[in-house]
């Protein structure tokens, strides 16, 4: 489970760039379904990096299933090494995603994202449009049925609702 | 992971979207094509199902609203959990 509104402020005190997408980004947009984790695709450039590193650091990130004690080390360098992270952090679980399947990274996305305010601060979603796009070209059966529900959100315009 | 993240390339064929994936990390580009939007036969039949008053419901709140919901339904959802495993 992941504390939404700490994990959102944490990232945005620490100045880093990202874009709120999967389950929580559904959820902005109207959806029921319950998430347990945080989707956010972050700016790959390396001030970001840093800025992310820095700001999940006391948090104490660490691979997702992994089994205890790897020598997992949590900095600038090895977020620039990989690319998408499956996180536990004391803040809950949380993906970091340096692409994703349909829609690219970062600056691909930008063009496709909304605004949103949570608790006076504003943060970028990924718009209604292209959330179905991305769900529908990673092609995973158990997204079908979030699909059917974004889907029946546009039909019901709430793509509008979210800005 | 709730997202839609992976290495490999798009399609809503999985042997299609590797094939995919693979050719635009060669081609060292991010992987972004369009999706079909030609209506998928299951996902318009998950549609049928789709309780339209609960999304009318949610879309009638705000952000913060649904936010908060879901911040809710997590927490009891982690209290099912934690009383199931003490109930084992």
């Amino acid at each position: 489970m992941i504390d939404l509104e700490r994990a959102l402020h944490e990232l945005h005190r620490g100045g880093v760039e990202f874009i709120i997408v999967g389950g929580v980004a559904a959820t902005i947009h109207g959806a029921t379904r319950v998430t347990q984790d945080l989707d956010i695709v972050y700016a790959r450039t390396p001030e970001n990096i840093d800025r992310l590193a820095t700001a999940l650091a006391p948090h104490r990130p660490y691979l997702r299933g992994a089994p205890p004690g790897l020598p997992f080390r949590w900095d600038a360098e090895t977020i620039g090494r990989g690319l998408n992270f499956t996180l536990t952090t004391a803040l809950g679980d949380l993906d970091l995603l340096g692409e994703i399947v349909g829609g690219g990274g970062y600056a691909d996305l930008l063009p496709h994202c909304q605004s949103v305010t949570v608790s006076g601060v504003e943060y970028r979603c990924l718009g209604l449009e292209r959330l179905i796009h991305v769900k529908r070209a990673a092609g995973r059966p158990r997204d079908l049925e979030a699909i059917a529900e974004l889907e029946a959100l546009r039909e019901q315009g709430g793509d509008q609702d979210a800005g | 992971m709730d997202s839609t993240a992976t290495r490999g390339g798009s399609s809503s064929r999985p042997g299609l979207a590797c094939y995919i994936g693979a050719m635009s990390k060669l081609a060292g580009r991010p992987c972004v094509e369009p999706a079909t939007s030609e209506p998928d036969p299951v996902v318009e039949a998950y549609k049928k199902d789709v309780d339209r008053t609960l999304l009318r419901a949610n879309l009638a709140r705000t952000v913060e609203e649904r936010l908060q919901n879901l911040g809710r339904l997590q927490r009891f959802a982690e209290e099912l959990r934690r009383a199931g495993r003490a109930h084992r």
